[in-house]
C-alpha cells in the first residue's frame, strides 16, 4: 500500500496541467457550448494521455488522473469515455467516443458530436460508429451537450464486456464527480474566505464552515474511492460502490457550495457553475444512486 | 500510487487471523471489550499476553522496545482485525497506538524501563484523564492541578467520561501545573500509578454500557515528579500528537462493515424482505463504509508522510467513520425492525453510532480541524 503520487504519476500530473493551462478553462468551455473540443482531444492523444492506460507501465489509476485533471479543468470533451472507459473495453478507439445507457429514460452526453459509441443494455456491451445509431439532441443548460441516441445496428463486444463496461463507466462517473466536487469545494473556500458579512469572513462562522467542511470529507472521500476502485478493476463491488457514494456526495457539494456562495454563485460569469451543473448530470447517469446502490447490494448480497 | 497489500502484509493479516483464533475466547461479544467484569478483564490480559509472546501486539514499535519496527500499513491491518474481532485487546489498543509511542518520544529512560516492557507485555491497563467537567472539546481549559511540593505533585481535580479506570493500572494524567500561565501553556502529562492513595472511580451509568465512562476524583494524590513525561508546563503538543494518533487507532470501519453484513445475513434469515428499498439502504451504507475505510488509509498514508506535522486527513477520515457507522445504524433498524433493539451485534451498533460522534474529539471539532487544515478557512 502506497497512497501517494510516484514520481511518473506527478510528472503526467504536472504535463496535463501545462495544457490544460493553454487549452482548457472555463471560458474555453464556455465558448463551446453545444460542441466538442477536439482540438484539446487532439493534443491530448499526441501527448498520449488519452491512452495512457493502455501504454506499458499504465494503469486505470493513471487514467483517473487524467480525467480528475480534465474534470478541473471543465474539459469540454468525453475525456473519460475515451481515456477510461473505451481503454478496459477496446484495443483502439476513435478519438470521440460516446457511452450509450439504453434505458429509455438515459440522456448521453455528447450525443451526436461522438465518432462511436460504447452501448450498454441487457444483453452486455456492444460498439456502435455514429452512422449506426440515431441522435435527437435536447437543449440543455447542465454543462454538456445532451441527446437522445437510439442504436440501430451494433457491434457485440462479447460474453463478460457488459459487467466491464458498467464497472468501468462508474469509475469514470466518480472520478469524474470527485474533480467536478473538488473544483466547486475549492473555489467556495476561497469566496468564503474573503466574502465579508457582519465585519468578518463568513468562512469564519461554523455555520458556514461545518457545511463547507462535510463537503471536503465527500469530495476527498469521492475521489480516493474512485482510485481506489480503478487501482482494482475487475473488482465489481468498489466500482459501484466508489459511484454510489459519488452520486450521493454530488447532490450534498451542489447544495453547500451554492448556499454559502449565495447569489453570486449561479451566475455564469462566476463559473461555479460549471462544476455544479456538470454534478447533476454525473449523478444521475446511469439511473443515479438508487440504481448504483441496488446493484451495489445485489453484488454484495446475492439470492442465496 | 498503489492500493495493494504485499505479501508481507497479507501474511501479517493471516498471523493475525490466526492468533484471534487460537487465544481468543469463542463467547468475547460485541460489548466485552468494556471489561465489565474481573474475568472479562483477566481473559483479556491472557489474550494480550499471548498476542505479545508472538509478536503481534507491538509490532509497530521498534525492536528496541520489544517490537519489530513494522509499518504503519501493519499497525492498521492489527486494528481491522482485533476491531473485527470485537476488540480482544480491550483498552489496550491504547497502551499500543499512542501511549507507549508517548512514552518512547518524550520518557526518561526510567519510564521507559518501566512501562514499555509491561505494556509491550500485554500486562497492563491504561485510562486516560483528558476530559474535565468543564473541559470536554476545549480541553485546554482543564483545571486539575498539579502543584510542585518536594520530590512529589499533588493532584487535586476531577476528570470525567473516562473509559476503563475501573481496571487501569495507570492513567496518563493531564492536569494544570502552572495556573497563570496562557491555557494551552501550563499543561502537563503525568504517569499515574491507579493504586495511589486519593484516587476514586466512580462509575457513570449510561446507555453505552454497564462500566464504559467514570468520573474520576483526586483528593491530595501524591504523585512522585518522576512521573512527569516531557517537560513540565509543555504537555500540549504531546496531546495533540497523542490524539492525532488516537484518531486513526480505531478501525471502527471494520466493525461497521462486519455489523452490516450481520444485519443482512440476519435480516434474511428471520424472513424480513430483502427488496429494492432494503437493497437501497443496504447499498448506501456498504458504499459509506467503504469510503471510509479508503480515506482511514489515506490518513494512514498522511501519518507516514506528514510526520509530526498537520494532519487534516486524519479528521477527514473521522468524520467518514463517523457517518458510515451512523448509516449502518439506521439501516440495520431498518433491515431487522424492532428485534435489532434486542440484537447483540445491531444493539451495539446502534449504541455506538449514539457515541462515536463524541470520544475522541467530537464530530464538530473534527469539522473544525477539516475547516481550518484542508480548507485554509479563517478562524472565527
Amino acid at each position: 500500500m502506497l497512497l501517494q503520487l510516484t514520481a511518473d504519476q506527478d510528472q503526467l500530473r504536472q504535463s496535463l496541467r501545462v495544457l490544460f493551462d493553454r487549452q482548457a478553462g472555463w471560458e474555453r468551455s464556455r465558448s463551446l457550448e453545444n460542441d466538442v473540443d477536439r482540438p484539446l482531444l487532439s493534443s491530448m492523444q499526441q501527448a498520449g494521455f488519452l491512452d495512457v492506460a493502455s501504454t506499458e507501465g499504465g494503469t486505470l489509476l493513471d487514467a483517473v488522473l487524467v480525467v480528475e485533471e480534465a474534470e478541473a479543468a471543465c474539459a469540454r470533451a468525453p475525456v473519460a469515455a475515451r481515456a477510461l472507459v473505451a481503454a478496459r473495453l477496446l484495443d483502439s478507439a476513435p478519438l470521440v467516443v460516446g457511452l450509450v445507457d439504453t434505458d429509455p429514460c438515459a440522456l448521453t452526453r455528447y450525443a451526436g458530436l461522438c465518432d462511436a459509441y460504447l452501448v450498454l443494455d441487457s444483453g452486455g456491451a456492444s460498439y456502435a460508429e455514429a452512422a449506426q445509431v440515431d441522435v435527437t439532441p435536447e437543449p440543455s443548460r447542465w454543462g454538456y451537450p445532451l441527446g437522445r441516441v437510439r442504436v440501430r445496428r451494433a457491434a457485440r463486444l462479447g460474453s463478460g464486456t457488459g459487467g466491464r463496461l458498467l464497472a468501468a463507466w462508474q469509475v469514470a462517473l466518480a472520478a469524474e464527480m470527485g474533480a467536478a466536487m473538488r473544483r466547486a469545494v475549492d473555489l467556495t473556500a476561497t469566496y468564503v474566505t474573503h466574502r465579508t458579512q457582519f465585519g468578518r469572513p463568513i468562512g469564519s462562522y461554523q455555520a458556514v464552515s461545518h457545511a463547507l467542511s462535510e463537503a471536503k470529507v465527500a469530495t476527498e472521500g469521492t475521489i480516493w474511492m474512485a482510485r481506489r476502485a480503478a487501482a482494482d478493476p475487475d473488482d465489481t463491488i468498489l466500482a459501484a460502490a466508489a459511484a454510489t457514494y459519488a452520486a450521493d456526495a454530488a447532490g450534498l457539494i451542489v447544495q453547500r457550495t451554492h448556499q454559502v456562495t449565495g447569489a453570486i454563485g449561479i451566475t455564469r460569469e462566476y463559473g461555479l457553475v460549471a462544476s455544479t451543473m456538470r454534478l447533476g448530470v454525473l449523478r444521475s447517469e446511469l439511473g443515479g444512486p438508487r440504481r448504483h446502490a441496488i446493484g451495489l447490494a445485489e453484488l454484495r448480497w446475492p439470492q442465496p | 500510487m498503489n492500493f495493494e497489500w504485499t505479501a508481507e502484509e497479507q501474511a501479517f493479516r493471516e498471523a493475525v487471523r490466526d492468533a484471534i483464533a487460537r487465544y481468543g475466547s469463542p463467547e468475547w461479544g460485541p460489548r466485552d471489550f468494556e471489561l465489565t467484569t474481573p474475568e472479562l478483564a483477566e481473559t483479556c490480559r491472557a489474550f494480550c499476553r499471548a498476542l505479545a509472546k508472538e509478536g503481534l501486539l507491538t509490532p509497530n514499535w521498534p525492536k528496541e522496545y520489544g517490537g519489530r519496527d513494522a509499518s504503519p500499513w501493519e499497525q492498521l491491518i492489527l486494528s481491522e482485525e482485533m476491531h473485527g474481532a470485537f476488540e480482544p485487546r480491550g483498552p489496550q489498543y491504547m497502551n499500543v497506538n499512542w501511549i507507549g509511542p508517548a512514552i518512547m518520544a518524550y520518557g526518561t529512560p526510567r519510564q521507559k524501563e518501566l512501562h514499555l516492557p509491561l505494556i509491550a507485555n500485554g500486562d497492563v491497563f491504561w485510562c486516560q484523564g483528558f476530559s474535565e467537567p468543564d473541559a470536554g472539546s476545549d480541553l485546554s481549559a482543564m483545571r486539575t492541578a498539579a502543584v510542585r511540593d518536594g520530590d512529589t505533585y499533588v493532584v487535586n481535580g476531577q476528570k470525567i467520561w473516562t473509559s476503563y479506570a475501573h481496571a487501569a493500572d495507570y492513567c496518563f494524567l493531564l492536569a494544570r501545573t502552572d495556573p497563570t500561565a496562557e491555557a494551552r501553556r501550563g499543561i502537563s502529562a503525568l504517569l499515574v500509578p491507579m493504586d495511589s492513595a486519593g484516587i476514586e472511580v466512580r462509575t457513570i451509568p449510561n446507555i453505552a454500557g454497564a462500566h464504559v465512562i467514570h468520573e474520576v476524583f483526586f483528593r491530595d494524590v501524591h504523585v512522585d515528579a518522576s512521573c512527569l513525561l516531557g517537560a513540565e508546563n509543555d504537555g500540549w503538543a504531546l496531546v495533540l500528537n497523542s490524539l492525532a494518533n488516537e484518531r486513526i487507532g480505531i478501525a471502527r470501519f471494520e466493525r461497521s462493515a462486519r455489523a452490516l453484513d450481520a444485519a443482512v445475513a440476519n435480516a434474511r434469515q428471520a424472513g424480513r424482505p430483502f427488496g429494492p428499498c432494503e437493497k437501497e439502504l443496504a447499498g448506501r451504507a456498504l458504499a459509506y463504509n467503504e469510503v471510509a475505510r479508503v480515506l482511514n488509509y489515506a490518513a494512514v498514508q498522511e501519518r507516514i508522510s506528514a510526520g509530526e506535522g498537520p494532519r487534516p486527513a486524519a479528521s477527514i477520515s473521522r468524520v467518514a467513520t463517523v457517518t458510515a457507522i451512523r448509516r449502518t445504524a439506521e439501516t440495520s433498524l431498518e433491515l431487522l425492525g424492532q428485534p435489532a433493539l434486542v440484537d447483540p451485534e445491531a444493539d451495539e451498533q446502534l449504541a455506538t453510532a449514539t457515541t462515536v460522534a463524541i470520544a475522541a474529539g467530537s464530530y464538530e471539532m473534527q469539522l473544525n480541524n477539516v475547516a481550518r487544515l484542508s480548507l485554509n478557512l479563517p478562524k472565527g
